[in-house]
């Protein structure tokens, strides 16, 4: 390919850290394999996303800026998620960080990307030499889609994978019902939009539903499981890496 | 007149509910003689429009046998209470000119008159409106640029778009709810000389 | 704004709402996704769609900064024009200049065109308190006023009901015969609407748009109500919120087309009225009065955080596009505005004690903003009255408590995998084990070893 090789550090959310280790699994290997070095930081802990949405930002601001003393001097910084990309480009601006934090900021927040937007933009990578023969359906997860207009790169990945078969679902991208604490807050009117989404993906005929956050999976997956629809959600660093996951 | 933009406007008024129909000058009084024998129309309320007079619409109509009435100054009172929107109110077809028509909505501008004859747009159950093809303009913000070509913009005008509709039930369609439920767009064509 | 649905219980009419489903489809979810599909058609009639939103965006956004200057410009033309101009600092005095205004005028009805403002002041309470009857006259909003509740949707009031319930209404409320069918509906409420638009000595409109270089007021319907409002009656009023002015009729062939794209999937609504003021001749009002009215307005223009919303040209299709929205209707929203809309100017206008569920009520998807034709950053806002309503709670409260105690756990590498390893989950605010999660999802299992035990490789200097 020729692209030289660049240090990433992985920037593994607190959820995927605890429930989905696989993904994280997933994305070090599609970087290994498109020829990246790979670093882990094992101090990183949260980026503040769940204090932030909920209100709390002066419990978040100490996150953000413990984030950004952490990646500060790092060349690339990688996630296989993409609202937590979104709270660090977008959010930690409104928190306001403070002290040398808030210069680095604006530097860092350059080099942080989603994985599918590292891959594709950054990497100029499509083909990762993947395989995976079924019917699977692309959840436009809302934060990626509308916050940093991630679309075409998960998609491009994914068109690329033998034996696939792409859909994307016929519901105008529509949000799953996951909202963070909204799921736990307001819990019948999250499982009331998880049920069109549900329907959406029946729709589909798709076997596995996938997107480019585990907290809409976790979410959409937990519904089917729920209603044995036998439907998996799996993320798509997994369908990618070759590995199929839980 | 290009074609295409009258194209466009006849299906622009289509998607509305409206029909278009393009009528040679010297033919527009038969042409109306033969409506409202087909709308069955017994009463028409005229506008003082210059073209709508141009065209012998008052005299076709009643040779036709319709009952025509025309705004005046001499109505009074004032107001809903006028015996002039009374009888408007009861006409079945009522004609206006308008200052122009966009193609790309359909959209007619009906200026102010110094006599207030919003009443013929409005109160009959079929608002026909007659336009020369000179007078097709290609959107709304050309409509607004055409009223300020001709002067102050001021007086109280109206922007009409096809007959009044809802789908306040159920979201399917009605015409007709409180302005009119039909809507025709005569183009005159340039007479022959 | 109106209380007959309270705004202080939206997470419990929400829930009430979900509980109260029946098996059919929702007329809300029926309905947006109509007016979704017709605003996808249109919009992309116009190849610079895209361009001519970010326009309109910035009219509307340099009309907000202008506003002092093209009110002074509004006055001179409509002291021109012979508009009588009344200021109304809120929603009282607002009510007591329009009943200053009938009560000279000698009416007993007035009718009325749709006004979200009209709703917001509670006019037709205080019309009827006076013994002056207020007759609503576009189709969806008299329907819902015969029913004694509320309108559901900002551009479609009557959209949770069906064929069947405006049958019996009708029938039971104007003794007709009992019909269902949409068209002879429509055509009694014709009738009935005729004789009170002729009778009546008064109307009422609200305003889209105040055009600042002629003076217009403009009005936009579909059914024609607007301007049966405007010129049959002897005196008309115009209501108009503070932040509703743009500068040119160029602006506003722009924004009256962006609100019937993106509200009800139209090219232009069948109607765009123009008021200029009293008119000579047999019809036609003689006085024409316009009442504008800042209610908070004002101050939240001053709000650094909310004054964008002031930018909203009332088309309602965030409500369509809403997926909270989609499942309730607009009716637990209480107050008038509903949606996501709703959910900033409930709190900007009638303050976070009157809405403390408003700004949570959202998965902050985000497709409100992308669908608003003038670009309001409403999930930006929400994060933000999400922040001032936790302001207030003290050290003892339990959920502030959570959160630093979340913070606390976060900040420390050590701290924070002891916590994991232990609580199988984070500081209990996490879904597993938190009982809004369990309705109907299965909760995920805690990895028998998280990542960063996993991962062989340096650690942080």
């Amino acid at each position: 390919m020729g692209t030289p090789p660049r240090t990433v550090h992985l920037f593994i959310p607190c959820f995927v850290d605890q429930l989905y280790p696989e993904t994280g699994e997933a994305m070090v290997r599609l970087l290994n394999r498109a020829g990246c070095e790979v670093r882990y930081l094992r101090e990183q802990t949260c980026c503040g996303q769940p204090a932030f949405n909920s209100g709390y930002w002066d419990e978040a601001r100490p996150l953000a800026e413990r984030w950004v003393r952490l990646f500060a001097d790092a060349e690339a910084v990688v996630s296989p998620s993409a609202s937590c990309v979104a709270m660090v480009r977008r959010h930690y601006g409104d928190l306001g960080l403070r002290g040398a934090e808030g210069d680095d900021y604006e530097a860092l927040r350059k080099r942080v990307w989603e994985l599918s937007e590292f891959l594709v933009d950054e990497l100029g990578v499509t083909d990762v030499g993947a395989r995976f023969p079924h019917r699977v359906a692309y959840h436009t997860s809302c934060h990626g889609y509308r916050e940093l207009g991630i679309l075409d790169q998960p998609l491009a990945l994914l068109r690329e994978v033998e034996g696939i078969d792409l859909v994307e679902l016929d519901d105008r991208r529509a949000c799953c019902g996951f909202g963070g604490t909204f799921a736990a807050k307001f819990g019948e009117l999250s499982a009331a939009i998880g049920d069109d989404k549900l329907a959406a993906i029946r729709r589909s005929g798709a076997e596995v539903v996938t997107a480019t956050d585990d907290s809409c999976l976790m979410h959409i997956g937990g519904m089917l499981r729920h209603r044995r629809e036998g439907v998996r959600a799996l993320h798509y660093a997994s369908i990618l890496a070759g590995e199929e996951g839980a | 007149m290009s074609g295409e933009v009258i194209a466009r406007l006849e299906r622009a008024l289509a998607d509305v509910d409206a029909a278009l129909y393009r009528v040679a000058q010297e033919n527009f009084a038969g042409w109306l003689t033969d409506r409202v024998k087909e709308w069955s129309v017994h009463r028409a309320a005229l506008s003082r429009d210059l073209l709508v007079a141009e065209l012998g619409a008052d005299r076709a109509l009643r040779n036709a046998g319709v009952q025509v009435v025309t705004a005046s100054h001499e109505h009074e009172p004032k107001g809903a209470a006028s015996s002039w929107v009374a009888e408007a109110a009861d006409a079945e077809l009522g004609i206006t000119s308008a200052l122009g028509i966009a193609a790309e909505t359909g959209t007619m501008l009906l200026p102010p008159h110094e006599v207030e004859e919003r009443a013929v747009s409005l109160l009959p159950v079929r608002h026909l409106c007659v336009l020369r093809e000179g007078q097709v303009v290609e959107d709304v913000a050309a409509l607004f640029r055409l009223w300020g070509e001709r002067g102050p913009v001021r007086g109280n005008a109206v922007l009409v778009t096809g007959p009044s509709r809802t789908a306040d039930i159920e979201k399917e369609l009605v015409l007709g709810v409180h302005g009119p439920q039909a809507v025709d767009v005569v183009l005159v064509a340039p007479q022959e000389d | 704004m109106s209380r007959a649905y309270p705004t202080k219980t939206l997470k419990r009419a929400i829930r009430r709402s979900l509980a109260a489903r029946g098996e059919g489809p929702l007329p809300w979810k029926v309905n947006t996704l109509k007016a979704l599909a017709g605003r996808d058609r249109h919009a992309a009639e116009w190849p610079d769609f895209e361009r001519r939103r970010a326009h309109a965006t910035e009219r509307r956004q340099e009309a907000l900064e202008n506003l002092d200057a093209l009110h002074a410009r509004l006055r001179e033309r409509w002291a021109e024009n012979g508009v009588t101009v009344h200021e109304a600092a809120d929603a009282a005095a607002a009510r007591e200049i329009i009943l200053g205004i009938a009560r000279r005028a000698g009416v007993s009805s007035v009718v009325k065109g749709k006004s979200m403002l009209g709703e917001e002041i509670a006019i037709n309470a205080a019309l009827e308190e006076a013994g002056i009857e207020p007759v609503e006259t576009d189709l969806g909003e008299y329907i819902v006023q015969l029913r004694g509740e509320p309108p559901s949707h900002i551009t479609m009031p009557g959209m949770h009901l069906d064929r069947r319930d405006v049958g019996r209404l009708f029938a039971d409320e104007l003794g007709v015969e009992y019909t269902e069918n949409p068209s002879e509906l429509t055509q009694i409420a014709r009738r009935t609407l005729r004789e009170r638009f002729l009778a009546a000595g008064m109307g009422m409109v609200g305003v889209n748009f105040a055009v600042a270089e002629t003076g217009h007021l403009a009005t936009v319907t579909n059914e024609g109500n607007g301007r049966m409002v405007s010129s049959l009656p002897r005196v008309v009023v115009a209501l108009m919120g503070w932040e509703r002015v743009t500068e040119t009729l160029d602006d506003l062939a722009l924004l009256w087309q962006l609100l019937a794209r993106s509200a009800t999937g139209q090219r232009a609504t069948v109607y765009l009225n123009l008021t200029h003021g009293p008119a000579p001749g047999p019809a036609g009002p003689d006085e024409v009065h316009v009442v504008v009215v800042d209610n908070g307005r004002r101050r939240v223009r001053e709000d650094g955080e909310l004054s964008e919303v002031l930018r909203c040209i009332r088309c309602g299709a965030c409500l369509n596009a809403c997926p909270v929205y989609q499942q309730v209707g607009g009716h637990p929203y209480g107050g008038t505005y509903p949606g996501p809309i709703g959910k900033v100017v409930g709190p900007a206008l009638l303050g976070l004690e009157e809405t403390p569920d408003h700004p949570f009520a959202s998965t902050l998807c985000g497709a409100c903003e992308e669908i608003c034709p003038v670009s309001i950053p409403l999930p930006k806002m929400l994060l933000a009255l999400r922040r001032r309503q936790v302001e207030g709670r003290g050290v003892f409260d339990l959920e502030r408590t959570g959160w630093v105690a979340f913070r606390h756990t976060a900040s420390d590498r050590r701290r924070w995998e002891v916590t994991t390893l232990l609580g199988r989950g984070i500081a209990g605010l996490w879904p597993a084990g938190v009982p809004g999660w369990s309705v109907r999802r299965a909760t995920p299992s805690p990895a028998k070893q998280p990542f960063r035990a996993r991962f062989r490789d340096e650690e942080a200097e």
